[in-house]
């Protein structure tokens, strides 16, 4: 995307201004005005956009002629050695799965047919590295093609020539063009290069808040282990099944206190407040006034004013959520002035009121996870239109 | 994920739906975290770019595979590199953003040419042609 500026003037302009902007590339393009607004301050106009398609350029063909076997007759519709432009619309795309196809050696006939049948285009499937899974969509090595694909597979080049001599082959021959996977969300599990980078994937090292969801994977794993020796159904059939593998889930999850990465710990609080306000060790709360202020009003302000309570919500480890003790002290000496006796136990009444949405949030997603896990369960392995996968195991 | 914002990245804060097991989880394939750009993960965008552009050089055009799980960021900067090797790029790409107003960012921020949807999912003749 490219921006131009527009020269400025003084008079005031009674006509549109116009903008000649030569267009020399294919591609999507952003466009706005930039202003001095009333004020002096500088305004962006609303973005415009507009696409430009790309030529696609590919060997022109003679007009087939149907009143014969065009698949066999190869008399009509003959790619010449002129390329022309075609309408994008006038792409006719085949979808080939490469690993059925054999080696890059073999693909004459499968292209011929393509071809006669009046296909312009191919689209491939990826033709790199497949992980484990065989899937080509699980790429194991997006740089280098797979070597079961190739007649050399030991090139050096992990096979790009053989994979350039192909697709010309194909557009010259046939008047095939070549479209192909481009795969950017994921990688396979096995990929060459994920032990070294380790951070191209999502952890809980990198993504903190990740950390419960895989002590709740790790409950789960736990309790497909011992299936068999808590004497529950392996090879679930019916709904009765399904919940009795629902009530073990929730005690499996109930076992992991989950909980305890969403709240704050009152009681450790309380005790380390109470031995602040005596030490006096105190930091000067210097917030808006507390005198006076409802239990409820207190909590609302410990949670939203900045700096105070630390890891709100970040669900990162167990009571990671917490306020410094010195920090805690000013504020509920601030909110109970002449009340030395019952502060901490104050702010462990405002404690507590903060942990109630966090309890409830808590039980909303312990009871989600439950429900999908059971669901997931029900469309593997009992519904009609599902894949019925049977037996439960580590896989 | 069912019905979810492309626009929000369910992998990361404050998303909880791999703690809530909403995540369809395909065993055989790792997420990749792209960040908000380059800075944030400096070698995963050089060796992505660079498969980009190798294919560039190569073919006539890509298909952005699963482009409504794809950042969009991310979706930009490749095609982008992809294009300045080869300026007459066609790009499809598969995307289901189950809004025709999020489909239409995604198609005029990428320049897509077409869109691939699974045709099964028409059941009749009129819900086939708005796919």
């Amino acid at each position: 995307m490219s921006s131009l500026a527009s020269t400025q003037t003084r008079k005031p302009h009674t006509r549109p201004i116009h903008v000649n902007l030569p267009i020399s590339a294919p591609g999507a393009f952003c466009y706005y005005v930039e202003y001095d607004g009333p004020g002096g301050e500088r305004i962006m106009g609303r973005k415009g956009y507009f696409n430009v398609d790309p030529i696609i350029s590919l060997p022109a063909r003679t007009p087939f002629n149907l009143d014969c076997d065009v698949l066999t007759d190869t008399s009509s519709g003959q790619v010449t050695k002129q390329c022309q432009a075609i309408p994008l619309d006038g792409l006719a795309i085949l979808s080939i799965i490469a690993k059925w196809q054999g080696k890059l050696d073999e693909w004459d006939k499968h292209l011929a047919e393509a071809s006669r049948r009046g296909y312009n285009m191919i689209h491939y499937t990826p033709l790199h590295t497949r992980g484990d899974s065989g899937s080509p969509y699980s790429i194991y090595d997006q740089l280098s093609f797979d070597p079961t694909l190739l007649p050399d597979p030991k090139a050096a080049d992990g096979g790009y020539a053989q994979i350039c001599d192909t697709m010309n082959h194909a557009r010259n021959k046939y008047g095939l063009g070549a479209l192909t996977d481009v795969v950017l969300n994921h990688t396979a599990h096995d990929s060459a290069w994920l032990g070294q980078h380790p951070e191209a994937g999502y952890s809980p090292y990198n993504t903190p808040h990740l950390t419960p969801a895989v002590a709740l994977e790790d409950a789960m794993y736990e309790l497909t282990d011992n299936l068999k020796a808590l004497g529950l159904p392996t090879n679930p059939k019916t709904e009765d099944d399904l919940a009795t593998l629902g009530k073990a889930i929730k005690t499996a999850i109930d076992k992991v206190d989950l909980w305890k990465y969403y709240v704050l710990d009152v009681p450790s609080s309380v005790r380390a407040v109470g031995d602040a306000l005596a030490a006096k060790r105190v930091n000067r709360w210097k917030g808006e006034a507390l005198a006076g202020k409802s239990i409820a009003e207190l909590a609302r302000i410990a949670i939203d004013t900045p700096g105070f309570m630390h890891n709100y919500r970040a669900y990162s480890s167990p009571y990671c959520t917490n306020v410094d003790a010195e920090d805690a002290a000013g504020f509920i000496h601030a909110a109970f002035p002449h009340q030395n006796n019952i502060q901490a136990k104050e702010w462990g009444e405002i404690l507590d009121v903060v942990n109630v949405d966090l309890y409830k949030e808590f039980n909303d997603d312990v009871e989600a996870a439950k429900n999908q896990i059971v669901g997931r369960l029900r469309f593997t392995r009992l519904e009609e239109g599902g894949p019925k996968l049977g037996e439960i195991n580590k896989k | 994920m069912w019905a979810a914002d492309p626009l929000k990245n369910f992998a990361e804060y404050p998303s909880k739906a791999y703690l809530r097991r909403e995540v369809i989880v395909w065993g055989d394939c790792v997420k990749l975290r792209y960040g908000k750009g380059p800075e944030d993960n400096p070698w995963l965008w050089e060796h992505m770019t660079n498969y980009c552009e190798m294919l560039a050089t190569t073919f006539d055009g890509f298909r952005l595979d699963n482009c409504h799980s794809t950042p969009l960021h991310v979706g930009v900067h490749m095609i982008d590199a992809g294009r300045r090797i080869n300026p007459n790029l066609y790009v499809m790409a598969e995307l289901f953003t189950g809004s025709e107003e999020t489909d239409l960012k995604f198609v005029r921020e990428l320049g897509l040419n077409s869109l691939v949807r699974e045709a099964y999912n028409g059941g009749d003749n009129k819900e086939f042609s708005r796919l």
